[in-house]
């Protein structure tokens, strides 16, 4: 049992004088497991606390409190549905962090250079489809903000929605163009708000004769589009649009403030599968809202029953964010805080106990819509053989293995297509470079970084995807992997206010590691003065996990938070005590201050006095820190100790 | 070829059989309750499509859009019901 020696001492080593009594929390409900750490714990003069990880939050907080356990021990597994920052921080703590005042909006995008993508690993990301169906595409984000004020919504962006000029859109794809890619997705929400602005970008298009292809994965607003904006847009190339339905009732759109005018939103889309059958649409929709009955949810089925076509509709579960107006609807209506924070790990398939219609009634109403609509042989007749014009059977595959676990030829020979007929995305317009030639050229373009000796060094991270064990361990089969662009944004506009002066050097999880003992030996070789990461809140244990790792690696440097997580949750996301700093929205105007004061300091995080001069984060004194720590537990991922020693 | 004549109480056998085996229902197929939805028994969703094809495969019968209502497939009794009606209209 040497093994488990070994991870009882690591556990107790330097913690010692730490700890309030001779307690060690063991979560696990395994015998075997429970019995080994048992007698190497004995052996020590210290007395286990077993805590069932089949437990609520609540009831391992309180158990945690009661026992007043400062270190517990526990599989990377067990901590899935946990709240690892509550596990970390005692109750009894109610300290608030600072938050310094709010960050002005940048109103001129144009003034943000166009990301480096050379700071990538960008074979990668061109040989995969992300959140657009085509490979070899080059992702774009063309606005910010958002004047709607959907109640599911985290609102994380201001208000003004502001939009890069035409011209300054098109100057970026005009590069790539030039580079050989043909393939342009644009990941902004609502693209189309600022008609003038969207029509001018697709204007240039035309007038420059650029053959490309656009689409909009995550959605343009379908009520306000007009016929000739939706003739515009499809000549410029548009071959994938996403329309966000929600929900199909008018009482509901009304409630949780999407306000979509669903008539015009259907004679929209009716008017693009009549005269543009070739564009691929999808349909988002969710179910299980705060008080919608069964006749409501049928209503979205409905909905997108009457329309012939969509190729790729969604039926999504609500998933109640906390701290979004939804939570306080679902509170209102007799959800319980508890359920919304235990359902945050699920999967936008799964059922989850917020839901107030019952799962009987989810899951017929998914199987009717997914026999009666989406296999319908009339349907799956007319998209694929359309798909298959536009799209390489390859995309196409994957496209479908993430979207309903199924690969294209098993719908092909239930429909009865004949495939050949159709094949080799013969409307498709291939990158006219291979994908070495678009990246050598993309490096080619973007200045080589030449930094000085004492440059500062940061590991900037994208945790919005797993790990290929840890997609294993929380049951996840979402594929779709998108280039980390709000992390490149982030470095090439440091890069061009502080040239020379800051090592950026970005990774994301499942691309440029797939495990945690290569984590641990890029932050080893890069040894980086700070680390920044940047994740969306389905993956928050995720998050708290890599960074219990990192500090389980003794690796001591100031780790920063940022993105959506971080803006919506920054007050719970600082109980975890190895995290030392959020920035709140827009991130890259702080993130240049607070480089810039780091680099006057030595590297490291500046003083209180420096910090609160700083717009948009959020910190706990150093003072209230201490007092964090006092009550803060050490919690350490058992099995990976075999990767830290 | 058809059997025109099958046998109801044969049918619904054959078909807790199947979706016992083929879904990994129960290990006793004798003891899948025939009332239930299938899909409170464990079959998912994204099964029917393999459902579909093989009632098609198994009973030779051609099934049209309009009959891949949820009602049709709900409950082996329901399956049965609409094998027998398929069957006899060939
Ligand atoms: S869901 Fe989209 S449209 Fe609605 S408020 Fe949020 S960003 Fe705006």
């Amino acid at each position: 049992m040497g093994r488990e020696v070994d991870v009882i001492n690591f556990a107790l080593d330097g913690k010692i004088d730490g700890l309030k009594n001779n307690l060690i929390g063991i979560m696990s409900d395994n015998a075997e497991e429970i019995g080994e750490y048992q007698k190497q714990i004995d052996a020590r003069g210290f007395e286990p606390v077993i805590v069932d990880p089949g437990l609520e939050n609540d009831q391992i907080q309180s158990l945690l409190e009661e026992r007043q356990l400062s270190l517990l021990l526990s599989r990377n597994d067990y901590l899935s549905d946990k709240s690892i920052p509550d596990l970390m921080l005692s109750k009894r703590v109610d300290l608030k962090p600072e938050v310094t005042v709010k960050r002005p909006q940048i109103l001129d995008l144009d003034s943000l250079p166009i990301p480096d993508r050379s700071l990538i690993n960008n074979s990668f990301y061109l040989d995969r489809i992300g959140h657009g169906m085509t490979k070899n595409k080059i992702s774009l984000m063309t606005s910010r903000g958002c004047p709607f004020k959907c109640i599911y919504c985290h609102k994380l962006w201001p208000k003004n929605n502001v939009i890069r000029s035409a011209e300054n859109m098109f100057e970026e794809v005009k590069l790539y163009y030039g580079f050989g890619v043909r393939n342009f997705v644009i990941l902004d929400d609502i693209f189309n708000l600022n008609v003038k602005v969207s029509t001018n970008f697709f204007k240039l298009i035309l007038k420059h004769k650029l053959d490309i292809n656009i689409q909009f994965p995550n959605g343009l607003r379908g009520d306000i589009l007009a016929f000739d904006y939706i003739d515009l847009m499809i000549e410029a190339g548009t071959i994938e649009i996403n329309f966000a339905l929600e929900t199909g009732s008018e009482r509901l759109q009304k409630l949780i403030r999407k306000n979509l005018k669903l008539e015009k939103l259907h004679r929209n889309v009716q008017y693009i599968t009549e005269k543009y059958p070739h564009v691929v649409l999808e349909f988002n929709s969710m179910v299980g809202f705060p008080t919608e009955t069964e006749e409501e949810a049928m209503m979205t089925l409905d909905f997108i029953k009457s329309i012939k076509w969509i190729d790729f509709p969604y039926i999504h579960i609500l998933k109640i964010y906390p701290n979004t107006e939804m939570e306080h609807l679902a509170l209102e209506n007799g959800i319980s805080k508890e359920t919304i924070l235990k359902s945050q790990h699920k999967g936008y398939q799964e059922l989850s106990d917020t839901l107030q219609l019952s799962h009987d009634f989810i899951k017929k109403y998914r199987t009717k819509f997914f026999i009666e609509y989406f296999l319908r042989k009339e349907r799956l007749r007319h998209v694929i053989p359309r798909q298959l014009r536009a799209f390489t059977e390859d995309e196409l595959n994957e496209k479908y293995t993430t979207y309903q676990s199924r690969d294209l030829n098993s719908l092909i020979r239930f429909a009865g297509i004949d495939k050949d007929q159709y094949t080799n995305g013969k409307d498709y317009k291939k990158n006219i470079q291979q994908l070495e030639v678009i990246d050598k050229k993309i490096k080619a373009h973007f200045p080589t970084k030449k930094y000085k000796k004492d440059a500062m060094k940061v590991l900037l991270m994208d945790l919005s995807t797993y790990t290929s064990k840890e997609a294993e361990t929380v049951k996840d089969s979402y594929k779709v992997v998108e280039a980390p662009l709000g992390l490149m944004y982030l470095q090439t506009y440091v890069n061009k206010k502080l040239p020379g002066q800051v090592e950026g050097k970005i990774i994301k999880a499942g691309v440029d590691f797939d495990n945690f003992a290569d984590l641990r030996k890029i932050l080893q070789e890069f040894q980086p003065d700070m680390v920044g990461i940047r994740t969306l809140s389905y993956y928050r244990n995720y998050l708290h996990k890599v960074v219990l790792l990192i500090r389980q690696w003794d690796f001591k440097m100031p780790i920063v938070l940022g993105g959506p997580y971080a803006t919506s949750n920054y007050e719970s996301i600082l109980k975890d005590t190895n995290i030392d700093l959020v920035v709140i929205g827009e991130g890259e105007l702080t993130y240049l201050e607070l480089l810039e004061k780091m680099i006057q300091n030595n590297k490291k995080l500046p003083d209180d006095e420096v910090l609160k001069t700083i717009p948009g984060i959020a910190y706990f004194k150093k003072q209230d820190k201490k007092i964090i720590q006092s009550y803060s537990r050490n919690l350490i991922l058992s099995e990976e100790i075999y990767t830290t020693i | 070829m058809a059997t025109v004549t099958i046998e109801r109480a044969q049918l619904v056998e054959e078909l807790k059989k199947y979706l016992s085996e083929r879904f990994f229902l129960t290990d006793d197929y004798r003891t899948l309750p025939i009332d239930e939805s299938i899909l409170d028994l464990g079959v998912e969703s994204l099964d029917f499509i393999q459902v579909l094809e093989d009632i098609k495969e198994i009973y030779h019968i051609v099934i049209d859009d309009d009959d891949v209502l949820f009602e049709n497939f709900e409950t082996v009794n329901k399956i049965a019901d609409f094998i027998l009606q398929k069957v006899i209209n060939l």
